[in-house]
């Protein structure tokens, strides 16, 4: 792999894992919503 | 010329601006506009500090006064020192790691821009109908739900400014991960780019969790969700959780990199290497994981299990020990150095003692019994400006120093600088630390009027404000001064350089490192 598809890769694993971490987040208290 | 060589120079005019992709120019912006929100959030500081330089209103009416405060900490958290530690990571990392670049370009633009936008909207909300947010930068509901027309402006600002820090945290990860120069390893990294490494996870750990926050505000504003809502049966308790989970890491977003630049500075001007490096790495590790388990006690009276109470109190004591040792390396750092007290080292040292005593008034607020009697108080104030201002603004402004000559070529006037830092170091406690007594007699905060045997203090911190408002002139003519002109800086600049960014030239060319360096 060349070290910009290094880089992309990593940048995109990094931004899923912000993602997540929002929808967790938001889906964890949506779930326990009155 | 070196860049005429390369064929690839900047372009001029302002395209050059809008369109780089060079990361000391996207840097140079981002500390332009950090210096500029620093400006504006002071302005806003100081007609909170003009309200009440006497008890009684005079100046502004009480909403005016809420939306101040609510601002001058949004700015000042999002726009001033969090940009301003983003515009030394664009600058100094690559050129620490001996990388020719951020790993990620355009999006590392991109970041920039977006927060720009964001910040524009913000601020544009104190002219929608209703007015800015009032409700304190915490934006707790219910209070926040007030908020008029600007509501979803605000709330959106915030994603935006969110996305724009998740960016430049993956571009910051991307680029130590990746782009290090052979040989540079790991332990071998300068601690500024050790400190913002693992800045850049906890931003990326708990942005999107104050993003889900003020999601679910505005679904309860619009859609009739009841997330926080006692009436449909939320919790507004809920609210304070899920923010402080990502606020009290946001704390450390602010204060990491000020330990880096810290870390970096008294070495320098001790002309000794660091004491324990591998300890001040653990250390910061240590603090960016304690600072995930200790929110709670930022809100200890809501009335939490006593457990929790315990819990939280000892978590957040613990922090005092990866501090404590930070705090005693670079102290053995100066032991028996070749000490010298140039203006970078007069701001690293002046935060070596008053970011103490904020952390000392910390671990005071952490004890819960206390914390029932000093919460929303001006203790409370006084200690995190403490932790702030001559917290992390000194080591900004120290890092300014430091690296000012390497970035224009030219010395910077050394008298003025000095000047600068006596008269903000003085001002700044006259500011702050009378706040300590306000609240300790039990002055609320965020209130526009007090009782009067408040005024005393409050009349002498005013003045400490204006002063020290009026000091900063100094820093933004000392830097206007030395972009303009002045005295060629050497490429080592400092008596005992360290580290790959002094082996450059001064200033340092466009492009560095294409060909990476070898680190032994």
């Amino acid at each position: 792999l060349s070290q910009g598809a290094k880089n992309v890769r990593l940048a995109v694993a990094l931004g899923v894992a912000a993602i997540v971490v929002y929808i967790v987040y938001v889906l964890m208290h949506a779930m326990n919503a009155p | 010329m070196q860049m005429a060589d390369h064929g690839h120079g900047p372009p001029k005019g302002i395209a050059r601006w809008l369109t780089t992709t060079n990361h000391k120019d996207i840097g140079t912006m981002y500390l332009v506009f950090s210096l500029l929100m620093f400006l504006i959030g002071g302005l806003f500081a100081f007609v909170v500090r003009a309200e009440l330089f006497q008890p009684g209103l005079q100046l502004v009416d009480p909403m005016l006064f809420n939306r101040m405060t609510t601002m001058h900490a949004l700015v000042m958290v999002f726009g001033a020192v969090m940009p301003a530690t983003v515009g030394l990571a664009n600058w100094m990392i690559p050129m620490q790691i001996g990388a020719a670049d951020m790993a990620l370009p355009r999006m590392n633009l991109f970041s920039f821009w977006l927060l720009a936008f964001a910040f524009l909207l913000l601020l544009s909300t104190f002219f929608m109908p209703g007015g800015a947010p009032a409700s304190g930068w915490t934006l707790y509901p219910p209070l926040v739900l007030q908020t008029g027309e600007a509501f979803p402006m605000a709330i959106f600002a915030i994603h935006l400014m969110g996305a724009s820090s998740i960016m430049g945290a993956i571009n910051v990860i991307v680029t130590i991960v990746n782009m290090r120069a052979p040989g540079m390893t790991l332990l071998k990294m300068p601690l500024f780019s050790w400190s913002w490494l693992i800045t850049a996870y906890l931003l990326i750990a708990v942005m999107p969790v104050f993003a889900g926050a003020v999601t679910m505000l505005l679904t309860d504003y619009y859609f009739h969700t009841s997330f926080f809502n006692a009436a449909g049966g939320g919790d507004p308790v809920l609210y304070q959780h899920v923010f402080w989970f990502f606020g009290h890491p946001e704390v450390y977003i602010m204060i990491l990199p000020a330990f880096g630049i810290v870390s970096e500075i008294i070495p320098t001007f001790s002309r000794k290497p660091i004491f324990g490096y591998e300890a001040m790495v653990y250390a910061i590790a240590s603090i960016a994981f304690l600072s995930f388990i200790v929110w709670a006690h930022h809100m200890f009276t809501v009335g939490m299990p006593l457990a929790g109470q315990l819990f939280f109190m000892l978590a957040t004591m613990l922090i005092a020990v990866p501090t404590g040792v930070k705090i005693f390396n670079w102290t053995a750092t100066m032991w028996r150095g070749s000490v010298s007290f140039e203006p970078p080292m007069l701001f690293a040292l002046a935060f070596l003692f008053l970011f103490t005593i904020g952390g000392f008034s910390g671990l005071m607020l952490a004890i819960v019994p206390v914390d029932f009697q000093y919460h929303d108080t001006y203790f409370v104030v006084a200690h995190f400006h403490y932790v702030l201002v001559p917290g992390s603004v000194f080591a900004l402004m120290g890092a300014v120093y430091y690296w000012l000559p390497k970035w224009t070529g030219h010395m910077y006037d050394m008298a003025l600088a000095k000047w600068h830092f006596w008269l903000s170091a003085v001002f700044v406690n006259i500011l702050f630390f009378p706040q300590h007594f306000l609240g300790l007699a039990g002055m609320p905060r965020r209130i526009p009027d007090y009782a009067v045997q408040f005024s005393d203090w409050n009349m002498i911190s005013s003045i400490g404000a204006f002063g020290f408002g009026l000091s900063q002139l100094l820093f933004v003519w000392l830097i206007i001064k030395c972009a303009r002109g002045g005295a060629p800086a050497t490429a080592g600049v400092w008596d005992w350089p360290h580290g790959l960014e002094w082996t450059v030239p001064s200033p340092a060319p466009y492009h560095t490192f294409e060909k990476a360096p070898e680190v032994h």
